[in-house]
C-alpha cells in the first residue's frame, strides 16, 4: 500500500520510513503539513497517511480538515501521530478529522496492526465504491429507457430527443446495452412469410408442367 | 550507577516513567536494549539502520538545541516549543530518556512563557546530550568496527 509519512522531525522521519517499507509498504515522504497537504490533493495521492501534530508550516491538524473537505469519492485514511497524550488531545485530533491516534514514543507492532487496519478500512471503502459505480451505471442505463417514448401508429419509428425518427432496432440499440438476433414470429409468419412461399409455388407450378 | 540527572527526572511531576533501580533501563544515559531493537527491521544489503539513526540524532540535537538556545534568548515560546518537541520525540526514540525529560521541562516551560529557569534547564540537556554522545558515538564505533 502507498502511505504517506508527514514528520518533520528527522529520526522519526528515518524510524517511520524504514518500519513501513519492511513491511512492504511504499513510502511517499513529507517534511511538513503544507507538503503533505499538496500530495494529498493528487488525485492519484496515496490513501493512507501518517500525520505528525506539530509541523511547521501546517499542522497535522489542519490537514486533517482540509483532506475532509476535499470533494474526492474516497478520503484518504489518516493517523494522527503526536506526542501529546490528553483525552482531549485524543478528541481533538479525531474532531478534526483523523481516523486514527497513535502517540509517541509509540510501539513498533501497536504502529502494524493500526496501519492493517486503515489498510483494510481502505480496501473497504474501495470496493464500496467501485460497487455505488456499478449501480449508478446501472441506475443511468434504466433511467435511458424509463419514459413516454413517442413512436409513429404507422411505421413504428421512435422520435428521439433530437427529433430524428429512428427504427425500434437503432433506437434501442442506441439507449441500452441490448443486441438483437433477428427471426420471424408465428403471426407474421403467416402474415408475411407464407404467403410469400405459397406465391413462389405458384409461380414455379406451371414451369414444372412444361 | 545513575547518574545526577535522574534526581531531576523523578523530583519533576513528568509524565514520563522515571528510574526506579540501577537495573531499570531508564537509568542509562541510552537505553540500549531499545536503540539496538531497530534491528529488527535492519533490510539485508542496506546500511547499518542504527547507524543511520544516531548520525542523524546527533546531528538534528545539535541543531535543535541551537534553536532553543535562540528561542530562549529571544524570549520566543513557540520556536522554544517547536525545537523541544521534536527532540522530546526523537531523544525518546533512540532510548535516551533523560534527555526526553529535559526537553519535557522545557516544552512545559515554553506552554507557561516562564523563561527565568528556561537557561539552566537547556544547560542540563547540554550536559545529558554529551553523555549521549558519547554512548551513541561508541555504539556507532562498536558496529561499524
Amino acid at each position: 500500500m502507498r502511505i504517506l509519512i508527514a514528520e518533520d522531525d528527522p529520526v522519526s522521519r528515518r524510524i517511520l520510513v524504514t518500519f513501513l517499507m519492511k513491511w512492504g509498504h511504499e513510502v511517499v515522504v513529507t517534511n511538513n503539513g503544507l507538503e503533505a497537504w499538496q500530495v494529498l490533493q493528487a488525485e492519484d495521492a496515496p490513501s493512507l497517511a501518517i500525520l505528525d501534530w506539530m509541523m511547521p508550516a501546517m499542522d497535522g491538524l489542519e490537514v486533517c480538515r482540509r483532506v475532509r473537505e476535499l470533494p474526492k469519492t474516497i478520503i484518504p485514511y489518516i493517523i494522527l501521530l503526536t506526542a501529546k497524550h490528553g483525552v482531549e488531545e485524543v478528541v481533538k485530533g479525531m474532531e478534526a478529522g483523523a481516523d486514527d491516534y497513535l502517540t509517541k514514543p509509540y510501539h513498533r507492532d501497536e504502529l502494524r496492526v493500526r496501519v492493517q487496519v486503515g489498510a483494510r478500512i481502505v480496501e473497504l471503502q474501495t470496493k464500496l465504491s467501485e460497487r455505488v459505480h456499478e449501480l449508478e451505471d446501472a441506475l443511468e442505463q434504466v433511467k435511458q429507457l424509463q419514459g413516454i417514448l413517442p413512436i409513429c401508429g404507422y411505421c413504428k419509428k421512435i422520435r428521439d430527443d433530437q427529433d430524428y425518427w429512428q427504427n425500434v432496432e437503432s433506437y434501442i440499440a442506441i439507449h441500452s446495452e441490448a443486441t438483437f438476433s433477428h427471426g420471424v414470429c408465428p403471426a407474421c409468419y403467416e402474415a408475411q412469410v407464407k404467403p410469400q412461399i405459397e406465391s413462389l409455388r405458384a409461380a414455379l407450378k406451371p414451369q414444372r408442367a412444361d | 550507577m545513575c547518574h545526577s540527572e535522574i534526581e531531576i527526572t523523578t523530583d519533576r511531576k513528568s509524565t514520563l516513567p522515571v528510574c526506579t533501580s540501577i537495573a531499570d533501563p531508564l537509568c542509562a544515559i541510552v537505553d540500549m536494549a531499545m536503540l539496538l531493537s531497530f534491528e529488527e527491521v535492519q533490510v539485508e544489503g542496506e546500511p547499518d539502520v542504527i547507524v543511520e539513526l544516531i548520525d542523524i540524532f546527533l546531528e538534528e540535537a545539535l541543531h535543535q538545541m541551537s534553536a532553543m538556545q535562540q528561542a530562549i534568548i529571544n524570549t520566543d515560546a513557540l520556536a522554544l516549543k517547536h525545537a523541544t518537541h521534536s527532540l522530546k520525540g526523537s531523544s525518546a526514540s533512540l532510548g535516551a530518556y533523560h534527555m526526553t525529560a529535559f526537553c519535557e521541562d522545557l516544552e512545559q516551560i515554553a506552554g507557561n512563557n516562564q523563561f527565568h529557569s528556561a537557561g539552566a534547564v537547556l544547560t542540563r540537556l547540554q550536559q545529558e546530550f554529551e553523555q549521549v554522545r558519547q554512548a551513541l558515538l561508541a555504539e556507532r564505533q562498536r558496529r561499524c568496527q
